[in-house]
């Protein structure tokens, strides 16, 4: 099990490393050929590939703005620290969340177990949850030209995803398709084409210390709020972030990519343990996993919060050692450059994964996508991709 | 909480993940399943099994085979082997090898099985 964990550790940091690459398609891959029967224990392997990819995902998020759709939501403060020189400050906040989240939802354990086996009916709570985020959103607005704009950037986003998620007939890979549509494209673009654009050099030495009992008590509200996040199927973490940012508006950024981080590994954490207990996958390629049957035991339930801790704490040990020479690597090359190369190849993935049709869905979200951009609005009104097709479901 | 704090939590973490580990290989063993007068309780139950290979076959990356004990048998799938563990498998079934098998004790259209999950010799 240690050198499956070890390898997945390492790929995970590799993988995770190139921007918009999605873990969805990376199980493809490993299934179509036929990767994983290299490893006696593929499922460790896996695991800890999974968990690696997803931390080590926030460092391309920062500097290129490429979300991973679990966690689209670290994505604004990110950028936002990014912008302030603070890229540091934000990767080693959200490794921070995902240590202590890690910990905290190995802890939650016997709590996710007594809910899904006797509360599964939150539903009803969700549909509620999702109109106060949307109302909250428009009604926050001071002008009704405000108001109008954010109410047609949830709109156009929300009626994509219904095409897309609810009612889809003809896109491949929709969730990937359009996040990278709506979120990362037009950031990209405007990056590159623009005239003032300087390289903002990042700092390398830690500007905020948070202190443990923040830390530690921000981890654990993102582990609690990822329990019900969970619970509840077509409900994504990074859902459960924007409904936890309306709830919460007085956190401060570096605090909310604490919570934010926390709820993304809490929730892949906990997705592991509904296979293994209930044989429910809440995340994509978990479906592909079982569908294979790489089988779980309860019995190794041990051995996996064993193997989960080891790569947590391997991945985050060994990309703190690196961070300040990806830093440096970063702040020694031109940014627009680099866009450029990941505007291209993400370009090429989708490609790849597309046909003529999807092509075109794919074009439509990245002009809603420019929406926010256009009108100086914060692209979290754009999580009315899944806000709407969600509620609907739940309607 | 700076990077030199968090490291300590983080190699302690290490150490602790390791500890359990190692707890657990020396100290949890399955039950062993006699084949003769199988124990109903054990159902579900992860178990073991000693024993020789008969009527070995893979199917779409799937080994299927059955393991008997004093003339009892009992049927074992394999999900997704490894080509190294194949072999292994393949070895023990040709020589005739006692081998045992630990997995999980169950039903497949209430025809008793076991799902391997390893196996040494």
């Amino acid at each position: 099990m240690i050198i499956e964990v070890i390898l997945g550790v390492l790929t995970g940091i590799v993988l995770g490393l190139i921007p918009s690459l999605h873990i969805n398609f990376v199980s493809y891959l490993f299934i179509s050929f036929s990767i994983f029967l290299i490893f006696p224990n593929h499922l460790f392997f896996f695991l800890s590939l999974s968990i690696s990819q997803l931390i080590t995902n926030y460092i391309p998020q920062t500097f290129f703005s490429v979300p991973n759709t679990e966690n689209i939501m670290s994505l604004f403060p990110l950028h936002r620290l990014f912008l302030k020189q603070q890229a540091y400050d934000g990767i080693f906040l959200c490794f921070l969340g995902s240590f202590f989240g890690s910990l905290f939802s190995i802890l939650l354990f016997p709590l996710l177990f007594l809910f899904f086996t006797f509360f599964i009916g939150f539903n009803f709570l969700i549909s509620f949850a999702i109109i106060f985020t949307i109302l909250s959103f428009i009604f926050s607005q001071k002008k009704l030209k405000e108001k109008l704009i954010i109410f047609l950037i949830i709109f156009s986003s929300g009626v994509l995803g219904l095409f897309t998620l609810k009612y889809n007939y003809f896109v491949k890979e929709p969730l990937f398709i359009c996040v990278m549509g709506l979120f990362t494209f037009p950031l990209l673009l405007k990056s590159i084409f623009e005239k003032n654009s300087k390289t903002i050099y990042q700092k390398t030495t830690l500007s905020i210390l948070p202190s443990f009992k923040n830390s530690s008590l921000y981890s654990f509200f993102g582990s609690l709020a990822s329990l019900f996040v969970i619970l509840v199927p077509s409900f994504s973490s990074s859902l459960g972030a924007v409904i936890f940012s309306r709830f919460k508006e007085k956190i401060s950024t570096y605090n909310y990519l604490i919570i934010f981080s926390s709820i993304s590994i809490s929730a892949l954490i906990f997705s592991y343990f509904l296979a293994m207990f209930f044989n429910k996958p809440r995340l994509g390629y978990f479906a592909i996993l079982l569908s294979e049957k790489l089988v779980l035991f309860k019995t190794d339930l041990v051995l996996y919060i064993s193997a989960i801790i080891l790569t947590v704490s391997l991945t985050i040990l060994i990309l703190l050692s690196l961070i300040k020479d990806i830093i440096l690597f970063f702040n020694s090359q031109n940014l627009n450059r680099l866009n450029l190369i990941v505007l291209i190849v993400s370009f090429i993935f989708i490609i790849y994964l597309s046909d003529f049709k999807t092509l075109l869905v794919f074009f439509l979200s990245v002009l809603i996508g420019f929406l926010p951009l256009i009108f100086n609005k914060s692209r979290v009104y754009l999580m009315g991709y899944i806000m709407l097709p969600t509620l609907l479901f739940y309607l | 909480m700076d990077e030199i704090k968090l490291k300590t939590f983080l190699i302690f973490a290490i150490i602790i993940s390791l500890l359990i580990f190692l707890f657990y290989i020396l100290f949890f063993k399955a039950p062993v399943l006699d084949l003769l007068s199988p124990d109903i309780s054990l159902l579900e139950k992860v178990v073991s099994v000693s024993g020789t290979l008969k009527d070995f076959s893979i199917e779409n990356n799937n080994l299927f085979f059955k393991i008997c004990n004093f003339s009892s048998c009992i049927d074992v799938v394999y999900f997704n082997p490894s080509k190294t563990n194949v072999n292994l498998l393949q070895n023990s079934f040709s020589f005739k090898k006692e081998i045992k098998i630990t997995g999980k004790y169950t039903l497949y259209q209430s025809k008793p099985e076991i799902i391997l999950y390893k196996f040494e010799d």
